[in-house]
Protein backbone atom coordinates (compact mmCIF):
# COMPACT_ATOMS: atom_id res chain seq x y z
CA UNK A 1 0.00 0.00 0.00
CA UNK A 2 2.80 2.08 0.91
CA UNK A 3 3.99 2.01 -2.80
CA UNK A 4 0.75 3.90 -3.79
CA UNK A 5 -0.31 7.07 -3.71
CA UNK A 6 -1.16 8.33 -0.33
CA UNK A 7 -4.25 10.65 -1.44
CA UNK A 8 -5.87 9.83 -4.91
CA UNK A 9 -8.76 12.27 -6.22
CA UNK A 10 -11.45 10.25 -8.90
CA UNK A 11 -13.94 12.01 -10.92
CA UNK A 12 -14.04 13.90 -8.04
CA UNK A 13 -17.15 16.59 -8.43
CA UNK A 14 -18.41 19.24 -6.14
CA UNK A 15 -21.35 21.63 -6.37
CA UNK A 16 -22.42 23.75 -3.36
CA UNK A 17 -26.18 23.81 -2.56
CA UNK A 18 -28.13 26.77 -4.75
CA UNK A 19 -25.49 26.90 -7.24
CA UNK A 20 -25.53 26.25 -10.44
CA UNK A 21 -22.28 25.74 -11.18
CA UNK A 22 -19.71 23.46 -10.28
CA UNK A 23 -17.13 24.02 -8.12
CA UNK A 24 -15.15 21.34 -9.05
CA UNK A 25 -15.43 18.99 -12.30
CA UNK A 26 -14.33 15.48 -12.78
CA UNK A 27 -11.04 16.39 -10.94
CA UNK A 28 -8.58 13.38 -10.83
CA UNK A 29 -5.20 13.59 -8.99
CA UNK A 30 -2.71 11.37 -7.06
CA UNK A 31 -0.54 12.77 -4.66
CA UNK A 32 2.84 10.47 -4.36
CA UNK A 33 5.15 10.14 -0.82
CA UNK A 34 7.19 13.06 -0.82
CA UNK A 35 6.07 15.53 -3.68
CA UNK A 36 5.47 19.27 -2.61
CA UNK A 37 2.62 20.38 -4.61
CA UNK A 38 1.69 24.01 -5.00
CA UNK A 39 -1.96 24.65 -6.69
CA UNK A 40 -1.90 27.98 -8.61
CA UNK A 41 -5.27 29.85 -10.02
CA UNK A 42 -7.78 32.33 -9.24
CA UNK A 43 -9.90 33.03 -6.30
CA UNK A 44 -13.34 30.91 -7.38
CA UNK A 45 -10.96 28.45 -8.89
CA UNK A 46 -11.92 25.81 -6.67
CA UNK A 47 -8.70 25.41 -4.84
CA UNK A 48 -10.42 25.65 -1.47
CA UNK A 49 -12.75 23.13 -2.28
CA UNK A 50 -10.69 21.08 -3.82
CA UNK A 51 -8.28 21.13 -0.43
CA UNK A 52 -11.48 20.76 1.72
CA UNK A 53 -12.20 17.79 -0.05
CA UNK A 54 -8.71 15.96 0.89
CA UNK A 55 -9.56 15.87 4.53
CA UNK A 56 -13.25 15.58 4.67
CA UNK A 57 -14.38 18.95 5.40
CA UNK A 58 -16.45 18.79 2.28
CA UNK A 59 -18.24 15.83 0.86
CA UNK A 60 -18.01 15.54 -3.03
CA UNK A 61 -21.02 15.32 -4.87
CA UNK A 62 -19.96 13.04 -6.75
CA UNK A 63 -16.64 10.86 -7.40
CA UNK A 64 -14.53 9.18 -4.35
CA UNK A 65 -11.79 10.46 -2.87
CA UNK A 66 -9.20 7.74 -1.59
CA UNK A 67 -6.50 8.37 1.71
CA UNK A 68 -4.31 5.43 1.88
CA UNK A 69 -6.61 3.43 -0.53
CA UNK A 70 -9.75 3.64 1.38
CA UNK A 71 -12.61 5.50 -0.40
CA UNK A 72 -13.09 8.16 2.55
CA UNK A 73 -16.54 9.89 1.09
CA UNK A 74 -17.90 6.42 2.25
CA UNK A 75 -16.92 7.09 6.43
CA UNK A 76 -19.34 8.44 8.28
CA UNK A 77 -18.25 11.44 10.52
CA UNK A 78 -16.25 9.17 13.14
CA UNK A 79 -13.90 7.78 10.28
CA UNK A 80 -13.52 10.98 8.85
CA UNK A 81 -12.43 12.46 12.17
CA UNK A 82 -10.13 9.82 12.07
CA UNK A 83 -8.91 10.50 8.53
CA UNK A 84 -8.28 14.16 10.09
CA UNK A 85 -6.00 13.66 12.68
CA UNK A 86 -3.62 11.80 9.70
CA UNK A 87 -3.38 15.94 8.21
CA UNK A 88 -2.16 18.84 9.26
CA UNK A 89 -4.01 21.72 7.83
CA UNK A 90 -3.17 25.70 7.81
CA UNK A 91 -5.27 28.61 7.03
CA UNK A 92 -5.40 31.89 5.49
CA UNK A 93 -6.40 33.90 8.34
CA UNK A 94 -3.93 30.99 10.66
CA UNK A 95 -7.56 30.01 12.48
CA UNK A 96 -6.00 30.31 16.09
CA UNK A 97 -8.30 29.90 19.00
CA UNK A 98 -8.18 33.58 20.46
CA UNK A 99 -7.27 34.35 24.14
CA UNK A 100 -5.51 31.05 24.42
CA UNK A 101 -1.84 30.97 25.09
CA UNK A 102 0.90 29.69 22.21
CA UNK A 103 1.44 26.87 24.28
CA UNK A 104 -2.23 25.85 24.55
CA UNK A 105 -2.99 26.63 21.24
CA UNK A 106 -0.47 23.90 19.82
CA UNK A 107 -1.70 21.48 22.32
CA UNK A 108 -5.02 21.24 20.43
CA UNK A 109 -3.55 19.65 17.52
CA UNK A 110 -3.44 16.57 19.79
CA UNK A 111 -7.68 16.84 20.09
CA UNK A 112 -8.13 14.26 17.59
CA UNK A 113 -6.14 11.34 19.34
CA UNK A 114 -6.98 12.16 23.14
CA UNK A 115 -10.05 11.35 25.52
CA UNK A 116 -12.34 14.13 25.35
CA UNK A 117 -12.75 14.53 29.30
CA UNK A 118 -8.86 15.18 29.39
CA UNK A 119 -9.16 17.22 26.55
CA UNK A 120 -11.79 19.13 28.42
CA UNK A 121 -10.28 19.92 31.80
CA UNK A 122 -6.89 19.75 29.97
CA UNK A 123 -4.96 17.30 31.20
CA UNK A 124 -1.51 16.39 29.44
CA UNK A 125 1.02 14.26 30.08
CA UNK A 126 4.57 15.05 30.40
CA UNK A 127 5.48 13.42 27.02
CA UNK A 128 2.61 15.53 25.21
CA UNK A 129 3.71 18.44 26.93
CA UNK A 130 7.26 17.94 25.83
CA UNK A 131 6.38 17.32 22.50
CA UNK A 132 4.36 20.71 22.08
CA UNK A 133 7.03 22.37 23.19
CA UNK A 134 9.39 20.25 20.71
CA UNK A 135 7.36 21.71 17.97
CA UNK A 136 7.08 24.74 19.12
CA UNK A 137 10.94 25.19 19.06
CA UNK A 138 10.73 24.15 15.62
CA UNK A 139 9.25 26.80 14.59
CA UNK A 140 11.04 28.79 16.87
CA UNK A 141 8.94 30.53 19.22
CA UNK A 142 9.72 28.77 22.29
CA UNK A 143 10.54 32.54 24.26
CA UNK A 144 6.74 33.23 23.43
CA UNK A 145 5.13 30.14 24.60
CA UNK A 146 3.06 31.55 27.09
CA UNK A 147 2.05 34.37 25.10
CA UNK A 148 -1.31 34.95 23.36
CA UNK A 149 -1.64 34.31 20.23
CA UNK A 150 -3.64 37.64 19.46
CA UNK A 151 -0.53 39.50 20.69
CA UNK A 152 1.78 37.73 17.93
CA UNK A 153 2.67 39.21 14.37
CA UNK A 154 0.62 37.30 11.39
CA UNK A 155 3.67 35.47 10.38
CA UNK A 156 4.04 33.90 14.61
CA UNK A 157 0.35 33.09 14.03
CA UNK A 158 0.82 31.32 11.51
CA UNK A 159 3.88 29.33 12.98
CA UNK A 160 1.67 28.37 15.97
CA UNK A 161 -0.76 27.10 13.47
CA UNK A 162 2.25 24.78 11.72
CA UNK A 163 3.10 23.98 15.39
CA UNK A 164 -0.18 23.06 15.52
CA UNK A 165 -0.49 20.71 12.90
CA UNK A 166 3.35 19.50 13.55
CA UNK A 167 1.67 17.92 17.22
CA UNK A 168 -0.83 15.69 14.55
CA UNK A 169 1.97 13.54 13.58
CA UNK A 170 0.69 14.18 9.86
CA UNK A 171 1.04 12.25 6.93
CA UNK A 172 -0.32 15.00 4.68
CA UNK A 173 0.22 19.16 5.25
CA UNK A 174 -2.32 20.69 3.35
CA UNK A 175 -2.25 24.65 3.36
CA UNK A 176 -5.19 27.04 2.24
CA UNK A 177 -3.48 29.94 1.02
CA UNK A 178 -1.31 30.35 4.09
CA UNK A 179 0.39 33.19 3.37
CA UNK A 180 -1.76 35.26 1.49
CA UNK A 181 -2.07 37.97 4.46
CA UNK A 182 1.64 38.46 4.86
CA UNK A 183 4.08 40.41 3.30
CA UNK A 184 6.33 39.01 0.88
CA UNK A 185 9.59 38.49 3.13
CA UNK A 186 7.50 36.47 5.80
CA UNK A 187 5.72 34.35 3.34
CA UNK A 188 8.87 33.46 1.78
CA UNK A 189 9.82 32.41 5.53
CA UNK A 190 7.01 30.31 5.78
CA UNK A 191 7.23 28.34 2.86
CA UNK A 192 10.59 27.80 3.56
CA UNK A 193 9.93 26.22 7.40
CA UNK A 194 7.21 24.15 5.54
CA UNK A 195 9.59 22.97 3.15
CA UNK A 196 12.27 21.91 5.95
CA UNK A 197 8.92 20.19 7.67
CA UNK A 198 7.99 18.38 5.03
CA UNK A 199 11.14 17.18 4.09
CA UNK A 200 12.36 16.54 7.95
CA UNK A 201 8.98 14.28 8.69
CA UNK A 202 8.74 12.86 5.02
CA UNK A 203 5.37 14.33 3.99
CA UNK A 204 2.96 14.98 1.27
CA UNK A 205 2.45 18.41 1.24
CA UNK A 206 -0.27 20.23 -0.57
CA UNK A 207 -0.30 24.30 -0.80
CA UNK A 208 -2.93 26.60 -2.57
CA UNK A 209 -0.81 29.66 -3.27
CA UNK A 210 -1.14 32.61 -5.26
CA UNK A 211 2.60 33.86 -5.43
CA UNK A 212 3.98 32.52 -8.68
CA UNK A 213 7.13 32.50 -8.43
CA UNK A 214 6.77 30.90 -4.76
CA UNK A 215 5.36 27.86 -5.92
CA UNK A 216 8.34 28.15 -8.59
CA UNK A 217 10.70 27.72 -5.98
CA UNK A 218 9.76 25.51 -3.42
CA UNK A 219 7.08 23.25 -5.59
CA UNK A 220 8.35 19.07 -6.77
CA UNK A 221 4.95 20.02 -9.11
CA UNK A 222 2.70 22.64 -9.56
CA UNK A 223 -1.56 22.21 -10.53
CA UNK A 224 -3.20 25.30 -11.46
CA UNK A 225 -7.13 25.18 -11.77
CA UNK A 226 -9.78 27.15 -13.82
CA UNK A 227 -13.10 27.03 -13.14
CA UNK A 228 -13.39 24.04 -10.96
CA UNK A 229 -11.25 22.09 -13.89
CA UNK A 230 -7.26 20.99 -13.39
CA UNK A 231 -5.69 22.75 -16.49
CA UNK A 232 -2.35 22.02 -15.63
CA UNK A 233 -0.58 19.15 -13.90
CA UNK A 234 3.78 19.36 -14.21
CA UNK A 235 7.17 20.74 -13.37
CA UNK A 236 7.48 23.93 -11.83
CA UNK A 237 10.09 24.71 -14.69
CA UNK A 238 7.57 24.17 -17.28
CA UNK A 239 5.06 26.37 -16.00
CA UNK A 240 6.01 29.70 -18.60
CA UNK A 241 4.37 32.98 -19.09
CA UNK A 242 1.92 31.81 -21.23
CA UNK A 243 0.27 28.95 -19.18
CA UNK A 244 0.24 32.18 -16.28
CA UNK A 245 -1.65 34.24 -18.65
CA UNK A 246 -3.92 30.69 -19.33
CA UNK A 247 -4.35 30.19 -15.78
CA UNK A 248 -4.89 34.07 -14.74
CA UNK A 249 -6.70 35.93 -17.57
CA UNK B 1 -28.91 64.67 1.49
CA UNK B 2 -26.23 61.72 0.87
CA UNK B 3 -27.05 59.39 4.23
CA UNK B 4 -30.32 59.76 3.44
CA UNK B 5 -33.30 57.92 0.97
CA UNK B 6 -36.96 58.76 0.60
CA UNK B 7 -37.47 55.41 2.97
CA UNK B 8 -36.40 57.14 5.98
CA UNK B 9 -38.63 59.94 5.53
CA UNK B 10 -41.28 57.66 5.94
CA UNK B 11 -39.97 55.61 9.01
CA UNK B 12 -39.51 59.09 10.57
CA UNK B 13 -43.51 60.17 9.82
CA UNK B 14 -44.25 56.59 11.15
CA UNK B 15 -42.61 56.96 13.75
CA UNK B 16 -43.88 60.01 15.03
CA UNK B 17 -47.31 58.97 14.33
CA UNK B 18 -46.58 56.14 17.22
CA UNK B 19 -45.08 58.37 19.58
CA UNK B 20 -48.48 60.54 19.44
CA UNK B 21 -50.62 57.45 20.17
CA UNK B 22 -48.33 55.85 22.46
CA UNK B 23 -48.39 59.65 24.09
CA UNK B 24 -52.33 59.43 23.82
CA UNK B 25 -52.50 55.96 25.42
CA UNK B 26 -50.08 56.79 28.79
CA UNK B 27 -51.84 60.55 28.94
CA UNK B 28 -48.31 61.75 29.04
CA UNK B 29 -49.05 65.32 29.90
CA UNK B 30 -46.31 67.50 31.14
CA UNK B 31 -48.53 70.82 32.05
CA UNK B 32 -49.64 67.93 34.85
CA UNK B 33 -46.38 68.81 36.62
CA UNK B 34 -48.17 71.69 38.13
CA UNK B 35 -48.25 69.74 41.51
CA UNK B 36 -44.50 69.31 41.37
CA UNK B 37 -44.85 70.80 44.99
CA UNK B 38 -46.22 67.82 46.58
CA UNK B 39 -43.68 65.48 45.20
CA UNK B 40 -41.35 68.03 47.23
CA UNK B 41 -43.62 67.87 49.83
CA UNK B 42 -43.35 63.77 50.05
CA UNK B 43 -39.57 63.46 49.43
CA UNK B 44 -39.08 66.19 51.90
CA UNK B 45 -40.75 63.03 54.28
CA UNK B 46 -37.71 60.74 53.53
CA UNK B 47 -35.04 63.15 55.48
CA UNK B 48 -33.13 62.35 58.03
CA UNK B 49 -33.28 59.06 57.40
CA UNK B 50 -33.58 56.43 59.27
CA UNK B 51 -29.91 55.23 60.25
CA UNK B 52 -31.29 53.05 63.04
CA UNK B 53 -32.39 50.70 61.14
CA UNK B 54 -29.18 50.66 58.72
CA UNK B 55 -27.22 47.80 60.16
CA UNK B 56 -30.52 45.42 59.68
CA UNK B 57 -31.19 46.84 56.46
CA UNK B 58 -27.88 46.14 55.40
CA UNK B 59 -28.24 42.65 56.17
CA UNK B 60 -31.93 42.53 54.09
CA UNK B 61 -29.84 44.28 50.91
CA UNK B 62 -27.40 41.02 51.64
CA UNK B 63 -30.32 38.80 51.52
CA UNK B 64 -31.04 40.82 47.98
CA UNK B 65 -27.64 40.64 47.04
CA UNK B 66 -27.49 36.83 47.62
CA UNK B 67 -31.12 35.98 45.89
CA UNK B 68 -29.92 38.07 42.53
CA UNK B 69 -26.38 36.44 42.56
CA UNK B 70 -28.10 33.36 42.77
CA UNK B 71 -30.12 33.47 40.75
CA UNK B 72 -28.34 34.96 37.33
CA UNK B 73 -25.56 32.62 38.40
CA UNK B 74 -27.55 29.49 37.98
CA UNK B 75 -29.43 30.68 34.88
CA UNK B 76 -26.21 31.36 33.51
CA UNK B 77 -25.14 27.75 34.23
CA UNK B 78 -28.40 26.69 32.44
CA UNK B 79 -28.17 28.87 29.79
CA UNK B 80 -24.42 27.72 28.44
CA UNK B 81 -24.49 24.59 27.36
CA UNK B 82 -28.52 25.39 26.33
CA UNK B 83 -27.27 28.40 24.19
CA UNK B 84 -25.33 25.74 22.27
CA UNK B 85 -28.43 23.28 21.34
CA UNK B 86 -30.34 26.70 20.24
CA UNK B 87 -27.63 27.65 18.28
CA UNK B 88 -28.16 27.16 14.48
CA UNK B 89 -24.81 26.19 13.92
CA UNK B 90 -23.95 24.49 16.42
CA UNK B 91 -27.29 22.54 17.23
CA UNK B 92 -27.39 18.59 16.30
CA UNK B 93 -30.84 19.37 14.42
CA UNK B 94 -33.14 21.57 12.49
CA UNK B 95 -35.74 19.99 15.31
CA UNK B 96 -33.55 20.29 18.29
CA UNK B 97 -32.92 24.10 17.60
CA UNK B 98 -36.48 25.15 16.98
CA UNK B 99 -37.46 23.22 20.37
CA UNK B 100 -34.66 24.75 22.42
CA UNK B 101 -35.32 28.00 20.54
CA UNK B 102 -38.96 27.75 21.27
CA UNK B 103 -38.28 27.27 25.00
CA UNK B 104 -35.92 29.77 25.60
CA UNK B 105 -38.41 31.77 24.21
CA UNK B 106 -41.37 30.95 26.57
CA UNK B 107 -39.12 31.13 29.32
CA UNK B 108 -38.52 34.45 28.35
CA UNK B 109 -41.88 35.70 27.83
CA UNK B 110 -43.14 34.80 31.50
CA UNK B 111 -42.35 37.67 33.51
CA UNK B 112 -40.29 36.97 36.89
CA UNK B 113 -43.20 37.87 39.15
CA UNK B 114 -45.51 35.28 36.95
CA UNK B 115 -43.37 32.65 37.99
CA UNK B 116 -42.82 34.26 41.57
CA UNK B 117 -46.60 33.77 42.33
CA UNK B 118 -47.16 30.58 40.50
CA UNK B 119 -44.27 29.16 42.73
CA UNK B 120 -45.79 30.80 45.70
CA UNK B 121 -48.74 28.20 45.95
CA UNK B 122 -46.04 25.57 46.08
CA UNK B 123 -43.20 26.47 48.11
CA UNK B 124 -44.84 29.39 49.81
CA UNK B 125 -43.42 32.55 51.07
CA UNK B 126 -39.65 33.28 51.20
CA UNK B 127 -36.76 33.85 49.20
CA UNK B 128 -36.29 30.14 47.68
CA UNK B 129 -39.12 31.28 45.47
CA UNK B 130 -37.70 34.31 43.96
CA UNK B 131 -34.33 32.76 43.27
CA UNK B 132 -36.45 30.30 41.74
CA UNK B 133 -38.33 32.50 39.65
CA UNK B 134 -35.00 34.30 38.71
CA UNK B 135 -33.22 31.72 37.48
CA UNK B 136 -36.23 30.33 35.21
CA UNK B 137 -36.03 34.29 33.11
CA UNK B 138 -32.69 34.15 33.27
CA UNK B 139 -32.11 31.11 31.25
CA UNK B 140 -34.60 32.46 28.96
CA UNK B 141 -32.86 35.49 28.50
CA UNK B 142 -29.17 33.95 28.62
CA UNK B 143 -29.97 31.68 26.29
CA UNK B 144 -30.76 33.67 23.82
CA UNK B 145 -28.04 36.11 23.84
CA UNK B 146 -25.48 33.44 24.56
CA UNK B 147 -26.88 31.10 21.24
CA UNK B 148 -27.07 34.44 19.45
CA UNK B 149 -23.10 34.94 20.08
CA UNK B 150 -22.58 31.32 19.10
CA UNK B 151 -24.02 32.26 15.56
CA UNK B 152 -21.64 35.10 15.20
CA UNK B 153 -18.64 33.69 16.10
CA UNK B 154 -15.79 33.22 13.95
CA UNK B 155 -15.85 30.35 11.61
CA UNK B 156 -12.09 30.08 11.47
CA UNK B 157 -11.21 28.52 15.02
CA UNK B 158 -14.15 25.85 14.13
CA UNK B 159 -13.03 24.86 10.86
CA UNK B 160 -9.32 24.18 12.54
CA UNK B 161 -10.41 22.26 15.76
CA UNK B 162 -12.43 20.27 13.08
CA UNK B 163 -9.46 19.35 10.94
CA UNK B 164 -7.09 18.09 13.87
CA UNK B 165 -10.34 15.59 13.73
CA UNK B 166 -11.64 16.47 16.87
CA UNK B 167 -15.10 15.54 18.29
CA UNK B 168 -17.86 18.09 17.35
CA UNK B 169 -18.87 19.19 20.73
CA UNK B 170 -15.43 19.37 22.25
CA UNK B 171 -14.20 21.51 18.66
CA UNK B 172 -17.63 23.90 19.34
CA UNK B 173 -16.48 24.69 22.91
CA UNK B 174 -12.93 25.35 22.06
CA UNK B 175 -13.24 27.26 19.22
CA UNK B 176 -16.35 29.49 20.15
CA UNK B 177 -16.22 29.66 24.05
CA UNK B 178 -12.97 31.80 24.00
CA UNK B 179 -14.05 34.02 21.37
CA UNK B 180 -17.35 34.89 23.18
CA UNK B 181 -16.13 34.34 26.43
CA UNK B 182 -16.05 38.70 27.21
CA UNK B 183 -19.44 39.06 25.94
CA UNK B 184 -20.74 36.41 28.15
CA UNK B 185 -19.56 37.80 31.30
CA UNK B 186 -20.96 41.28 30.16
CA UNK B 187 -24.11 39.61 29.39
CA UNK B 188 -23.87 38.23 32.65
CA UNK B 189 -23.67 41.04 34.83
CA UNK B 190 -25.89 43.24 33.28
CA UNK B 191 -28.85 40.45 33.88
CA UNK B 192 -27.05 40.18 37.77
CA UNK B 193 -27.59 44.26 37.82
CA UNK B 194 -30.97 43.27 36.59
CA UNK B 195 -31.89 40.73 38.35
CA UNK B 196 -31.58 43.07 42.02
CA UNK B 197 -33.95 45.58 41.05
CA UNK B 198 -36.42 42.27 40.00
CA UNK B 199 -35.81 40.70 43.05
CA UNK B 200 -37.00 44.18 45.00
CA UNK B 201 -40.48 43.58 42.47
CA UNK B 202 -40.45 39.52 44.30
CA UNK B 203 -39.82 41.48 47.59
CA UNK B 204 -43.43 43.08 47.02
CA UNK B 205 -45.21 39.62 47.17
CA UNK B 206 -42.96 37.81 50.18
CA UNK B 207 -39.80 37.72 48.54
CA UNK B 208 -37.79 38.67 51.32
CA UNK B 209 -34.52 41.24 51.38
CA UNK B 210 -34.48 44.66 51.10
CA UNK B 211 -37.46 45.02 47.91
CA UNK B 212 -39.67 43.63 51.11
CA UNK B 213 -38.48 46.21 53.09
CA UNK B 214 -38.88 48.75 50.71
CA UNK B 215 -42.90 47.59 50.32
CA UNK B 216 -43.30 47.22 53.76
CA UNK B 217 -42.24 50.69 54.75
CA UNK B 218 -44.13 52.73 52.20
CA UNK B 219 -47.19 50.66 53.37
CA UNK B 220 -47.13 51.77 56.72
CA UNK B 221 -45.53 55.54 55.60
CA UNK B 222 -42.36 55.07 57.18
CA UNK B 223 -40.36 57.25 54.61
CA UNK B 224 -37.17 58.27 56.66
CA UNK B 225 -37.34 53.97 56.49
CA UNK B 226 -37.82 54.59 52.60
CA UNK B 227 -34.60 56.30 52.03
CA UNK B 228 -32.61 53.76 53.67
CA UNK B 229 -33.75 50.96 51.75
CA UNK B 230 -33.60 53.26 48.70
CA UNK B 231 -30.25 54.53 49.57
CA UNK B 232 -28.67 50.92 49.86
CA UNK B 233 -30.14 50.02 46.44
CA UNK B 234 -28.62 52.73 44.66
CA UNK B 235 -25.30 51.07 46.41
CA UNK B 236 -25.75 47.78 46.12
CA UNK B 237 -26.56 48.46 41.85
CA UNK B 238 -23.67 50.36 41.60
CA UNK B 239 -21.25 47.99 43.17
CA UNK B 240 -22.13 45.12 40.97
CA UNK B 241 -21.91 47.86 38.13
CA UNK B 242 -18.11 48.39 39.27
CA UNK B 243 -17.20 44.93 39.69
CA UNK B 244 -18.64 43.61 36.43
CA UNK B 245 -16.75 46.05 34.64
CA UNK B 246 -13.68 45.27 36.28
CA UNK B 247 -13.73 41.86 35.82
CA UNK B 248 -14.85 42.39 32.45
CA UNK B 249 -11.55 44.46 31.91
CA UNK B 250 -9.25 41.69 33.62
CA UNK B 251 -10.87 39.29 31.26
CA UNK B 252 -10.37 41.30 27.73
Amino acid sequence: MNSGPIIKLEHVRVRYQGSDEDALTDFNLEMHPGEFICVLGKSGAGKSTMIRCLNGLQRPTDGSVYFLGEDITEFNEQGLRKVRTNMGMIFQHFNLIPRLSVLQNVLTGTFGKRNDWKNLIGYFSKEERDQALKAISSVELINQQHKRVEHLSGGQKQRVAIARALLQKPKVFLGDEPVASLDPGTANRIFNLIQRIHEKHKLVTLINVHDVTLAKRYATRVLALKDGKLIYDGSPEDVTEDWLVKIYD
Amino acid sequence: MAWFKRRHLYIVIGLIILIYFSMRATEFNLSKFRDFRNMIDFLSGWFPMNMEILPRMIMESLDTLAMAFLGSFLGLVFALPLAFVAARNTSRSPFLYGFFRISLSFLRSVPEIVFGLILLTAIGLGPFPAVLAIILHNIGVLGKLISELIEAADVGPQEAMKSVGAKRWIANIFSILPQIWPNVLSHYFYRFEVAIRTSLILGFIGGGGIGQQLFNHFKVFAYSSVAIDVFLIMIMVIMVDFTGSKIREKVI
